[in-house]
């Protein structure tokens, strides 16, 4: 006897775990603006996004949206503008009332309908089952319009946000919770999203949309940067979150949003579900006591290594193995030394598969 | 009064490759058995001399540290541990294969077939044969050949695949042969012969196989090998 069955009712104890992690590669929690980055994308993509990476991989993406296309390329009577189209996607994916669009309603933040917004997403990987409500904190930074015009003195004005998990229940999304985004940091509510809602946090779907009218009211920038287009520079001061609504491609409001990122700070922690197996298996006084090692015995004729192992067998335990019904090996784990076992002794192995 | 030891030794364990490619295809994992094995442990280390007395017997063995597990599972699990309350063994159970365990598959001349060989292992417990023994046959390189276990035919990678390709399987005989036309150099394969059921020194053959293909003309084209 070599392979043994488990008792599965008795023997197989299955626990569901959160494990949180730093949302940033290598576990990173805390990362300053000033380690992100805008990868290089096309004019074609920059219509619609930027991707913001941190030490050159991709972390969260922005973008901006108008209910009627307003800060889009392009936008007529007869083409549907970029922002248009951003704002429509998301509404689709993250609201339950799909219909309101007809009727030109959308994102509803202090009960009124924001005819813009701004968007970040995380990326998948980074955030893997989804991002981890109640502890993140996006310090954006920028001025505002009474701020000086004088280049290289960044004194401006630092707006942070997080969301009331912690304090309030969740609102049903489509596909999970949805919690409102607030003045505060770390899941630590500053103003109550009674008073003032900054925008909308889907934990699930990694994805925050925030009013463009709440945000440029808190950090505005300085009205020569409202509309100066793609000549935006993380090193200049004056720059805010007032959505330039041109129709041109100097409107670029998307990257407004990365840089108030750059010139701040972001918390954020991703969260994973995982299953924990644990296996008791048992080695009995009179189960497992002699071995198929090869130092298990000597000679041609096979004899038993150690005259006084034929009575009282010793063997060591290194290894467990978990099969399936065919008896292919499954799983392995390995003991950190090696437990003796003979006819005087029982082992109970506890055997923890994580995945 | 001191503070007992916890009796219970946890272990964390990592998937096998088999585990993960049965979980990638979207199956359970399926674990209903376990098995506990010493691989890795000598037991020439084990000391009834020792100075500390029998406590200190194999304390060579538990101090050493172990190497954790690897994915593959081929690495760990390939000595276990048996037995169901046997007692007094002075010699350990063997596998005899009457055959021989140096075996030649040899080229039938003029074509590219070739003639197979069959090891039919006994089991011997006790210094008694072993009746309708199970064994498991293990053949760490299965390019190019093609083999039958229980009226399971098993057929190898192709002989220049660059993927070594092992297989095992379970019964009282194993049918060796290289598949027709496949074997393009004079090779050496080995099969490990184990007791499903332990407590006998698994045993191991070596096989030449014979080419069966004409490397530079791609047959033998009737000509003798």
């Amino acid at each position: 006897m070599a392979l043994k069955s488990f008792n599965v009712n008795e023997d197989v104890v299955t626990t569901e775990i959160t494990v949180t992690d730093g949302f940033f590669d290598g576990g990173k929690g805390i990362v300053a603006g000033t380690s992100l980055t805008t990868s290089s994308l096309s004019t074609d993509q920059k219509k619609y996004y930027y991707n913001l990476q941190f030490n050159s991989k991709d972390h969260l993406s922005v973008t901006y949206g108008h209910i009627a296309g307003s800060g889009s390329m392009e936008q007529s009577t007869n083409v549907e503008g970029e922002t248009q189209a951003i704002y429509k996607q998301f509404y689709n994916i993250l609201e339950t009332d799909r219909t309101k669009l007809k009727t030109s309603q959308g994102f509803s933040m202090n009960e009124v309908t924001q005819s813009d917004v701004y968007v970040c997403v995380a990326e998948r990987l980074q955030m893997k089952d989804r991002v981890n409500p109640g502890t993140w904190t996006f310090r954006l930074s920028g001025s505002n319009a009474e701020e000086p015009a004088a280049p290289n003195t960044s004194t401006g004005l630092s707006l942070y946000l997080t969301d009331d998990s912690k304090t309030t229940d969740a609102t049903a999304a489509p596909f999970g919770e949805r919690y409102n985004i607030v003045s505060g940091a770390a899941g630590t509510v500053h103003t109550a999203a009674s008073t003032k809602t900054y925008g909308h946090f889907y934990p699930d779907a990694g994805i925050w949309v925030m009013s463009a009218n709440e945000l440029s009211s808190s950090v505005p920038g300085q009205v020569g940067f409202e509309k100066s287009g793609s000549g935006y520079s993380a090193a200049l001061p004056g720059q805010g979150l007032s959505p330039d609504l041109r129709v041109t491609a100097d409107a670029d409001n998307a990257f407004k949003l990365a840089t108030a990122f750059q010139k701040g700070q972001v918390t954020l922690r991703s969260e994973e579900y995982q299953y924990i197996y644990d296996y008791f298996t048992r080695a009995k006084a009179n189960e497992y006591n002699y071995s198929n090692n090869i130092t298990f015995w000597s000679g041609s004729d096979y004899r038993i290594r150690h005259d006084d192992m034929q009575d009282n067998p010793q063997v060591y335990i290194s290894e467990v193995g978990l099969y399936d019904d065919n008896g292919d090996l499954m799983a392995i784990g390995r003991l950190s030394s090696a437990l003796e076992k003979n006819f005087s002794s029982e082992a109970v192995v506890k055997v923890r598969l994580t995945y | 009064m001191g503070i007992l030891d916890s009796d219970t030794v946890i272990v964390d364990a990592i998937l096998t490759k088999l585990g993960r490619n049965k979980l990638r295809q979207g199956q359970p994992l399926g674990i209903t058995q376990y098995s506990f094995g010493d691989t890795g442990v000598d037991y020439t280390l084990y000391n009834p001399d020792h100075p500390s007395g029998s406590d200190s017997y194999g304390s060579a063995i538990t101090s050493l540290p172990m190497l954790e597990a690897v994915p593959d599972d081929d690495v760990f699990l390939r000595s276990q541990l048996y037995g169901t309350g046997e007692r007094g063994i002075q010699n350990y159970g063997f596998i005899d294969l009457p055959d021989g365990k140096v075996r030649t598959i040899n080229h039938i001349p003029g074509g590219i077939s070739s003639t197979g060989i069959t090891l039919s292992p006994k089991a011997y417990l006790a210094g008694q044969q072993t009746n309708d023994a199970n064994f498991k046959f293990t053949i760490l390189d299965h390019r190019g050949l093609v083999a039958n276990i229980g009226g399971q035919t098993i057929t190898g990678n192709a002989f220049n695949s660059s993927k070594i390709d092992k297989k095992s399987a379970n019964g009282t005989s194993l049918t060796l042969n290289a598949q027709d036309g496949q074997i393009r150099s004079s090779v050496s394969r080995t099969v490990l012969v184990e007791l499903v059921d332990g407590g006998a020194a698994p045993a191991q053959v070596t096989v030449t196989v014979q080419p069966n293909i004409d490397a530079t003309s791609g047959d033998f084209g009737g000509k003798t090998s």
